[in-house]
């Protein structure tokens, strides 16, 4: 196995980013209001769950750093999303975040994914009769690089909201991880992806409204986001009409920026505790099939999520969610739980 | 060609964000408009005073930011805070102390120091058992000054 000098950097950034919490925690809290570090969202940047917000990492201001190291479990029937992740905050102005993400794939070796074959009776979508396709207990992994700067704004005390843009740079490590008996396919290139790697453009702005919804302090962030990202990049990057069954299926290639909004918004119920909601929006370019026989097809959607986190004091935070990820590869309903623990400094 | 679940989700998750947003517009301009004065809610001068006291005997333990307050004159520094707060949750005081940037000027205070002090406002209400929408909206009064604080 080659291993590649940027996955290092990544694996140095998280040991360092956990040594940071350590001596961060340890010596001095951030000047930053509680529960203004926000959470992580599965990609690794700073904001709420799915999606990242103008806040810069952990409870620096002026001239200090902070950050924050993040564990996040999504679980849905058959699928399961694992994110660790760590993120380091320049002078309440630059974000640097990286996160490893393990999606989980157990749609099971359905005896009924005979049908994508071309036998008497099947769906054709693949040149064997009995195609050896097995999606049980698969893993795709994935590497996020994210870099995010404030341009403008205190989310608290400016009557405009805090704005910043951000990039993320994501690696597909399963884009020709052989998972069939279909040679150096990929489960995303298998449905139609065209790259393994692929980089996001966003502008997020916060505001935070001290004397919101019943008299609570209520955050407001909106993202908009420029991706050619199938499943946050789980499923690749980009379509490729000749990549897997994507022909089959009618996939258009489409190698061009989607953009996507995204919104959150998060009414702390205490000083210590928010509950809220979010939704992401997705390209829907790639199509899979979203049921067990194959027989209907669907495309990534608006993943949502309802949360409430938990600040007991600016070393920690706990999430917890119910979790909408949209349609998946066999199928078109994906709900479960999402927890979340953040160390932040 | 789109989905029919994505393209139906898309829009109804927009709707339904911006119609909670509207809602919580409402929601605060018909309580405001109905409800008496910030200042009689907090219990009127004498609530206001004792709470700006307990704040200024936390910023004299917070090492923080008491060495700003060194050579400040605290009772008149209390006068003039009371007045602050009292006009500007709407009771019948005036405030005639200096301008935010006048009277912070050259102190070179940033947001950390702000923040500080936001916090020790923030454990004298707790501890005046000040309810916490209450909080929120005298501190929604306040923040809007930092701007003129910091930096100066």
């Amino acid at each position: 196995m080659q291993v590649h000098h940027w996955k290092k950097t990544i694996a140095a950034t998280a040991i360092a980013g956990l040594g940071i919490w350590g001596v961060g925690t340890a010596q001095a809290q951030g000047s930053r209001l509680l529960a203004t570090s926000g959470v992580t969202e599965v990609g690794g940047s700073t904001g709420g769950g799915i999606s990242p917000w103008a806040v810069i990492a952990g409870y620096d201001t002026g001239d200090e750093v902070g950050g924050s190291v993040t564990g996040t479990y999504v679980s849905v029937p058959n699928y399961g999303l694992t994110t660790l992740g760590a993120a380091v905050g320049i002078h309440n102005r630059f974000e640097i975040s990286v996160a490893h993400e393990n999606l989980n794939v157990n749609v099971g070796a359905l005896s009924s994914l005979g049908v994508l074959g071309n036998q008497a009776g099947g769906l054709g979508l693949i040149s064997s009769p009995n195609p050896n396709i097995n999606l049980g207990n698969q893993t795709i992994s994935m590497d996020v690089l994210g870099l995010k700067a404030r341009l403008f704004g205190d989310m608290l005390y400016t009557p405009y909201p805090q704005v910043s843009v951000g990039i993320k740079y994501k690696k597909n490590n399963d884009f020709n991880s052989n998972f069939s008996g279909l040679g150096p396919i990929g489960i995303p290139k298998f449905f139609g992806a065209a790259k393994d790697s692929g980089t996001d453009f966003y502008v997020a702005a916060t505001k935070v409204f001290l004397n919101g919804i019943f008299h609570r302090v209520t955050l407001v962030n909106l993202t908009l986001r420029g991706t050619k990202a199938n499943a946050m990049g789980l499923l690749g990057f980009g379509t490729n009409s000749a990549n897997g069954i994507a022909g089959a299926l009618g996939t258009k290639s489409d190698n061009s920026y989607h953009a996507e909004l995204e919104g959150s918004a998060a009414v702390f119920l205490r000083p210590d505790v928010a509950v809220g909601g979010e939704f992401r929006q997705q390209p829907d370019n790639m199509k899979y099939p979203v049921n067990a026989a194959a027989t209907a097809i669907g495309s990534p959607g608006t993943m949502k999520d309802v949360f409430i986190a938990y600040f007991p004091n600016k070393s920690l935070s706990l999430t917890a969610a119910y979790a909408d990820l949209g349609p998946l590869p066999f199928q078109a309903s994906n709900k479960g739980i999402y927890l979340s623990l953040n160390g932040t400094f | 060609m789109r989905h029919p679940i994505s393209s139906l989700t898309k829009p109804l998750a927009v709707t339904a964000f911006v119609a909670a947003l509207s809602v919580a517009g409402l929601f605060n301009a018909q309580a405001q408009s109905t409800s008496p004065t910030l200042y009689e809610q907090l219990g009127g001068k004498p609530a206001i005073t004792k709470v700006v006291h307990d704040m200024v005997v936390n910023v004299a333990a917070d090492n923080r930011i008491n060495h700003f307050f060194a050579k400040t004159n605290i009772p008149h520094l209390e006068k003039e805070l009371v007045n602050q707060v009292c006009e500007g949750t709407g009771g019948p005081c005036k405030y005639t102390g200096l301008s935010m940037k006048q009277a912070h000027k050259g102190m070179h205070l940033n947001t950390a120091d702000f923040n500080a002090l936001v916090e020790d406002l923030q454990k004298s209400m707790d501890s005046n058992n000040v309810p916490l929408g209450l909080q929120n909206q005298l501190l929604a009064i306040l923040a809007p000054m930092q701007p003129d604080v910091v930096h100066q």
